[in-house]
């Protein structure tokens, strides 16, 4: 009886252990789905930022002496939205690492769910034998 | 195809009959009365009273020596199989609460083509749907007041797990705030005697509204307006928002952290049944190792009776 219930529970055990994974799994496309198009917004603004320091820097001269002053406007605008968005997306990516470690850690366990049917099957073999050794 | 609310319904419903069967194979182990019917259960250890009982009788002192090492064995091997059966029923629990936690992430992540992503009925699913676990975890009376199974609940994962999985619980539903909050026992619920407006606004109104009154503890009501780009939008109503919020620049109405807050707790509620589902293992491997033992010792005896009664044919025959 017990071993049976011991089956059973194993079952359940990798039923759960596997739908943890699959939800860990459909969590991280979420997160990609979501990581993506901020990732990409956040590039079309560096992109501008560059674009405007380089016309800037290139628009400097005697003629133009202010201009130095608005490049160097534009490369504190582009450090600070680096900054931002490094900020924006490494928050994703943190929840994005520690989704993986959770699902090594569930691939693990799922190794130990299974550890447990190890014993039962050597102490089944074991009842075989001893009534097979009492038959013959 | 199920819907994860609906899949949560079927593995809560699980949940309770697991742990009432777990409370079951804690009766066979102890002996005492069946849970369900009243009737006395009878331990298996009790049976062997009347089979070794003429052997007891016969003064044959050998007889007397081998009765009493079979039931000593043979009570031993009885205790851990139903102890066995007590851990694969308390396994059977806990796996049924690592698929209710997944039933409740997956509801916070619905499809695009989900007819609730846009809606805020998954928000106050998942509320309630936490409120079930948290009533469960907690062993507070239901309405229907039948649900002495939390009692089991507990003695199956232990009260410090029970606890800490309580926790994580309470962090998702306290991030979780609407009007007609029918759980009194919310903290968030405005008609509830925990309520405490100043933790969540100021004055009659508790909502708080942005430059106004204390900072918010929670990120999700789906009362509030729902089109995202609406500027009274101040808390998210739907998980389909929150994805399109945590896909916007300036993490509208903090998505990011609203995000991340289920995600830990999530994370943690799996963490924990997975190390209660270890130590359970470790349990049922060392009974299962000694039951082998038992097992190895009663073949030993039986093979040694079994020389014994042939020799002594042989000796017999020779006279």
């Amino acid at each position: 009886m017990g071993i049976l219930a011991i089956a059973e529970a194993t079952q359940t055990m990798g039923v759960a252990n596997c739908d943890a994974q699959s939800t860990a799994a459909l969590w991280l496309i979420y997160l990609v789905s979501c990581n993506l198009p901020l990732t990409m917004a956040w590039s079309t603004v560096l992109n501008k930022d560059q674009f405007n320091y380089f016309q800037d820097s290139l628009a400097v001269s005697a003629a133009n002496p202010q201009g130095a002053a608005q490049a160097a406007a534009d490369f504190t605008t582009c450090t600070a939205d680096q900054a931002s968005m490094n900020a924006a997306t490494g928050f994703q990516t943190t929840m994005v690492q520690n989704e993986k470690s959770l699902v090594k850690n569930l691939g693990n366990a799922m190794d130990q769910v299974y550890d447990v049917e190890s014993p039962l099957a050597q102490l089944l073999k074991q009842t075989t034998n001893l009534i097979l050794g009492f038959a013959s | 195809m199920t819907t994860a609310a609906g899949q949560f319904t079927t593995d809560f419903a699980s949940l309770q009959t697991d742990s009432e069967a777990f409370d079951a194979a804690q009766v066979q182990l102890n002996g005492g009365t069946d849970p369900y019917t009243g009737a006395p259960v009878v331990g298996d250890k009790s049976t062997y009273s009347t089979e070794f009982q003429a052997a007891f009788n016969s003064i044959n002192p050998q007889l007397v020596f081998m009765a009493l090492i079979f039931v000593f064995s043979g009570a031993g091997f009885n205790e851990l199989d139903d102890g066995l059966g007590v851990n694969g029923a308390a396994l059977q629990v806990q796996g049924d609460l690592t698929k209710c936690g997944n039933d409740l992430e997956n509801m916070t992540l619905p499809s695009s083509s989900d007819p609730n992503y846009n809606s805020p009925t998954l928000v106050i699913d998942v509320a309630q749907d936490s409120d079930l676990m948290l009533d469960a975890l907690n062993n507070v009376t239901n309405d229907s007041g039948t649900d002495t199974w939390s009692q089991y609940l507990q003695n199956a994962i232990g009260s410090d797990p029970c606890s800490d999985l309580s926790g994580q619980y309470l962090i998702i539903r306290q991030d979780i705030y609407y009007s007609g909050d029918t759980n009194p026992n919310a903290n968030n619920n405005p008609d509830g005697p925990n309520y405490n407006p100043t933790a969540y606004g100021t004055g009659t109104d508790p909502v708080p509204v942005p430059g106004q009154g204390s900072s918010r503890t929670y990120y999700f009501d789906p009362t509030c307006p729902v089109t995202p780009s609406d500027p009274n939008e101040y808390m998210i109503s739907n998980f389909g928002d929150l994805q399109t919020y945590m896909s916007t620049q300036g993490d509208p109405c903090q998505a990011n952290e609203a995000s991340k807050s289920f995600t830990d707790a999530f994370n943690m509620n799996t963490s924990t049944t997975q190390s209660v589902q270890a130590a359970t293992n470790e349990v049922i491997t060392n009974d299962t190792n000694t039951i082998k033992t038992f097992q190895s010792f009663d073949s030993d005896v039986m093979h040694s009776l079994s020389d014994v009664v042939r020799a002594a044919i042989q000796n017999q025959t020779k006279t």
